[in-house]
């Protein structure tokens, strides 16, 4: 009944190449292949016990994880303590990464874990999720000599009231909207790394969707009413 | 806006959700855009995170484990003597008792044992669909074959009750051991989906010990097959799934 393949316990299965198909969106900042193979090579020498493939893999997944983090604990420090307990926790369990995986994924399910365990660790000390102090200012918008002090204003605005309603959302919708939107992961890598089915993923990221829109119509209907003079004229 | 934005809520119907094109997320500005790769903090050094293991230890860890938990239920198996009805009555019956008690929650221990512990197309273990339906088909399956094909459906001879509750808590004390050896060397293991897959481990130690059970148990009574013997297989599989994802999850 223990006849097990010797594959199992080293997780040398044999691992197709992950499918393009299910790739829904890629941020700009992120090149969807750039140096993958190098890190996922790196990590599979690391998993061998070679410590010194840990300075390639953390240049090149540090920073995606960073932000990552970073879009879920709207905190800087946070964000900064959080990559160092994923990097520890990796390290950790380098033994299980399977031959042949990709080291993104893994990572970022290792990220949400250590999220997971500082929001559960905040609820029970019932602290808030950000830290008021330094919780991250608004999007810096680029303001060259040129640029448009209004618009400057409307995309900060934007970017504030954005960061604010995902901050309401319940942690399992922003998680699945955040990996889809912003990390560029498919529906198929998302739904292993929340460890739900893909149409689980796909409804929470849709809710989250959803109260963003709507927040940010009710914004731009504001916003168009301020500066609509007949209306305002109107009113009085 | 509320915080949880339930289907009422939203005012989302199937149809609505089906429709749904994922690009349109991409309306939706990210509002962090623009601290990428800024400040990234230095690595830490792997010496000062402390030891870890490698691939070749997690390998001899596992084995270590399965052979460790195998050589358990064997020895308990043959110190408590193989059953005695195997040899006697009909043939076929005897063949279809070994089926149902013995072979078919050693397979099913097995086949969960699998599921959990491989890599899946990912690396991140097998989808969540596929260790849900591994553990539904599990848990039903045995319990279900036992009350057809073990002989009689209740046996109600005086002391039934009693050794059901002692077969019960045989399984238990039997599974715990090779659950013990599986936490042990799956410390760590599970990036992704470590409740699901805790569950599973925790179910295949105890179908494996229930198989044991079955080797040594010669009721032919299939209430007492489903209550006595898979029923706590199933108890394990939650219980030491709920105590072993703390272990195996990274």
């Amino acid at each position: 009944m223990f006849a097990l393949s010797a594959s199992l316990f080293d997780f040398e299965t044999a691992l197709p190449a992950p499918s393009q198909a299910g790739l829904i969106l890629v941020s700009e900042e992120h090149a969807p292949d750039g140096g993958r193979a190098e890190v996922d090579g790196a990590m599979g020498r690391y998993a061998e016990g070679d410590d010194s493939a840990f300075a390639t893999i953390y240049a090149g997944l540090a920073p995606r994880l960073r932000m990552f983090l970073l879009r879920l604990s709207k905190s800087r420090p946070t964000a900064d303590d959080l990559l160092q307990e994923t990097f520890l926790r990796m390290h950790r369990a380098r033994a299980s990464f399977a031959v042949g995986a990709r080291a993104l994924p893994w990572s970022y399910a290792i990220a949400r874990s250590v999220y997971i365990d500082h929001v559960r660790a905040r609820a029970v000390r019932k602290e808030s999720l950000v830290d008021r102090d330094d919780a991250m200012p608004g999007v810096d918008v680029a303001g060259g000599v040129d640029a448009d002090g209004e618009a400057i204003a409307i995309a900060r605005q934007t970017a504030d009231l954005v960061s604010a309603i995902l901050d309401r959302l319940p942690v399992n919708q922003r998680e699945a909207f955040v990996l889809l939107r912003y990390e560029g992961m498919s529906v198929a890598d998302a739904s292993r790394i929340l460890g739900a089915t893909e149409s689980a993923v796909k409804l929470r990221a849709f809710h989250a969707y959803e109260a963003l829109r709507k927040a940010l119509d009710m914004e731009h209907r504001k916003r168009g009413a301020k500066s609509d003079p007949a209306r305002k004229e109107q009113r009085r | 806006m509320s915080a949880r934005t339930s289907d009422a809520e939203t005012g989302v119907n199937g149809d609505e959700m089906a429709e749904f094109d994922l690009s349109r997320l991409g309306e939706i500005p990210d509002p962090v855009s623009s601290f990428s790769g800024s400040g990234t903090p230095p690595p830490p050094t792997p010496s000062t995170m402390g030891d870890a293991l490698t691939r070749g230890d997690m390998r001899r860890r596992r084995w270590l484990a399965i052979a460790g938990s195998a050589g358990w239920l064997v020895a308990v198996s043959v110190a408590l003597g193989i059953r005695g009805d195997m040899g006697h009555g009909d043939s076929s019956h005897a063949a279809l008792r070994t089926i149902v008690q013995v072979l078919l929650p050693a397979a099913a221990g097995a086949t969960v044992l699998v599921v959990a512990m491989s890599a899946g197309a990912r690396g991140l273990g097998s989808r969540t669909r596929i260790l849900t339906s591994a553990f539904a088909i599990a848990a039903t399956i045995f319990p279900l074959a036992a009350l057809i094909g073990s002989g009689v459906f209740f046996d109600d001879r005086p002391g039934v009750i009693r050794a059901i509750l002692t077969c019960f808590a045989l399984v238990l004390v039997l599974g715990g051991v090779p659950l013990v050896a599986l936490g042990v060397a799956l410390r760590h293991a599970f990036a992704a989906n470590a409740p699901w897959r805790s569950v599973l481990v925790a179910g295949g130690a105890g179908l494996a010990a229930a198989a044991a059970l079955g080797s040594h148990c010669s009721t032919q009574c299939g209430t007492h097959v489903a209550v006595g013997h898979a029923l706590p297989a199933v108890f394990l599989a939650f219980a030491g799934g709920a105590i072993l994802h703390r272990v195996t999850r990274v």
